[in-house]
């Protein structure tokens, strides 16, 4: 039994199939990336395993224990998303954007995680009271990192965090990801840089139109003549 | 130069009591974005609730206000599991919300009617026991508008409190931006919605004491405020907090003001051309960020 299971998850948009049989396992401490190309169904499976999105059939456990079906339950039993776009919220400073965060535990804890955020991410620190909405993308994607962490989350899941980004603050985010991962937080990540997410990640699955076609660890993927055609323009 | 100042406190104390109508209202304007047309029907019922505590209470203010205030905050809590629950979680379409919100304006408006309908009903007078009016500065302002303006910037001190320094109050706030972000963060977005609806229900409450002793208790009040709420909203600019708060304030002097020149059969006339003459120059309304891009 693994850390995190998806099995035979199928999700449909109206008549429009998004995701079929997918079948994911994460286990503890690895970064497992999903990647595919736009419309492949990624953010899909996201906001099915964060109850987003109705998920029409299949069944997902977290240590051995059903998901419930609502997002905010899901987040409480400790699987939280970075939402891609990072959704970060504009009007609230960085310090209430954190606060938001952590509703997941009580508000004095989460209150008392705050400056450890700040020594993780200096320049959000020196931010905290700007509205979120003046940050830049960069700083944006580092906000809506440190606020997936305030959650203290067994599973982050990653939605595109390299989106939009320049590629110099690309390095830093996947940098980001790593160093949380260091820390024993368990990360799937779904990116559409697939050498990036895959260079960082121990597993790596490949979604193409909503099933799972190619599997493996990342290194032999990565050495794959399909998958080197397909994703990495080699 | 004295009759003006005057005139200019009484307006600020009507305006302190429509700020917290509205702003109840822009409250659920702001994480609904719709305008929710039944806000009236509670404060009337609300103000009859609290009428009938003087019942059992007497004449004292306080616990009148603390009736009221809890009877509006559940019986909006009602309304928007009645009305808009459904319709929010299946459709969200604004024109449904929009019809449904009247519905039940007019139902609480008209189940008021049935109950109390035939005679006039008044409010004790709270201040039997005190002076009439009080002297600050030279003016002599009646005790009941001061009393008002007291109570009324307490609640919106104490809702501006609680947006800002609680868990809860940010959260409503971050309900606002992005619902969908708001719920990943591990809020239960319809619980923060009840308790918004409860907010909003509560400030309508101790507005609707307050605009029953002013007056005659009659159920008409609902939609009269309604229109006024709205008027309001739209001057403010829809959703904000900040705007609904000025322009109730202006609101309240104009009005006042427009009563002691033109009396008060022609006041009517008069704010509403102020209204759209303002939205002519300002279609946006004060502050209406929201307007613009959610509306």
């Amino acid at each position: 039994m693994s850390f995190f299971e998806v099995d035979n998850l199928s999700v449909s948009y109206g008549h429009i199939s998004a995701l079929r049989d997918v079948s994911v396992r994460v286990e503890e401490g690895m970064i497992v990336s999903i990647i595919g190309s736009n419309g492949a169904g990624k953010s899909t499976l996201m906001n099915a395993i964060s109850g987003v999105v109705k998920r029409e059939s299949g069944t997902l456990c977290l240590e051995g224990k059903a998901l419930p079906g609502q997002a905010h339950r899901v987040v409480h039993s400790g699987i939280i998303q970075v939402p891609e776009g990072r959704r970060v919220f504009a009007g609230l400073t960085v310090t209430e954007n954190l606060i938001m965060g952590g509703c997941r535990i009580p508000a004095a804890e989460a209150r008392k995680k705050i400056p450890g955020m700040y020594d993780l991410f200096p320049i959000l620190g020196q931010r905290k009271n700007q509205m979120a909405g003046t940050l830049s993308g960069g700083e944006q994607q580092m906000l809506a990192i440190a606020r997936g962490l305030m959650a203290e989350p067994k599973i982050l899941l990653l939605d595109e965090p390299s989106l939009g980004l320049a590629p110099i603050v690309v390095s830093q985010v996947f940098e980001i990801v790593k160093q949380i991962n260091e820390q024993g937080i368990t990360v799937l990540l779904v990116e559409q840089n697939a050498s990036k997410a895959m260079a960082i990640s121990d597993y790596t699955y490949v979604l193409e139109t909503g099933r799972i076609v190619a599997e493996g660890s990342s290194d032999k993927l990565r050495n794959d003549d399909t998958i080197k055609k397909a994703y990495l323009g080699k | 130069m004295g009759y003006y100042l005057q005139l200019l406190v009484n307006g600020i104390s009507m305006g302190a009591v429509y700020a917290i109508i509205a702003v109840g209202w822009a409250l659920i304007f702001s994480i609904l974005k719709f305008s929710n047309f039944a806000h009236g029907g509670t404060m009337v019922a609300a103000a009859y609730g609290g009428m009938l505590c003087t019942q059992v209470f007497g004449g004292n203010l306080w616990l009148t206000l603390i009736c009221a205030a809890l009877i509006g905050g559940v019986l909006n809590i009602a309304v928007e599991f009645v009305s808009f629950r459904r319709i929010r979680v299946k459709t969200n379409q604004l024109l449904l919300l929009f019809v449904s919100a009247i519905t039940m304006g007019l139902l609480l408006q008209n189940l008021v009617a049935i109950r109390f309908g035939g005679i006039f009903y008044s409010y004790p007078d709270f201040f039997a026991n005190t002076n009439r009016y009080i002297t600050v500065l030279g003016l002599s302002v009646d005790t009941a508008d001061l009393y008002m303006l007291l109570v009324a910037s307490v609640c919106i001190l104490a809702l501006i409190l609680i947006l800002k320094k609680t868990r809860l109050g940010v959260a409503v706030r971050a309900l606002s931006m992005d619902s969908r972000a708001t719920s990943l963060m591990g809020m239960n977005v319809n619980l923060i919605v009840l308790s918004t609806f409860f907010l909003a229900g509560a400030l309508a409450g101790v507005a609707g004491v307050f605009v029953g002793t002013r007056t005659v208790l009659s159920p008409t009040l609902g939609s009269t405020y309604t229109v006024k709420a709205f008027m309001v909203a739209v001057i403010g600019g829809l959703g904000s907090l900040n705007g609904a708060l000025y322009a109730a304030l202006m609101l309240g002097i104009l009005e006042t003001f427009l009563t002691s020149w033109i009396g008060s059969a022609l006041q009517p006339v008069g704010s509403f051309v102020f209204m759209m003459i303002f939205l002519l120059l300002f279609p946006n309304g004060l502050a209406g960020n929201f307007t613009s891009d959610k509306a």
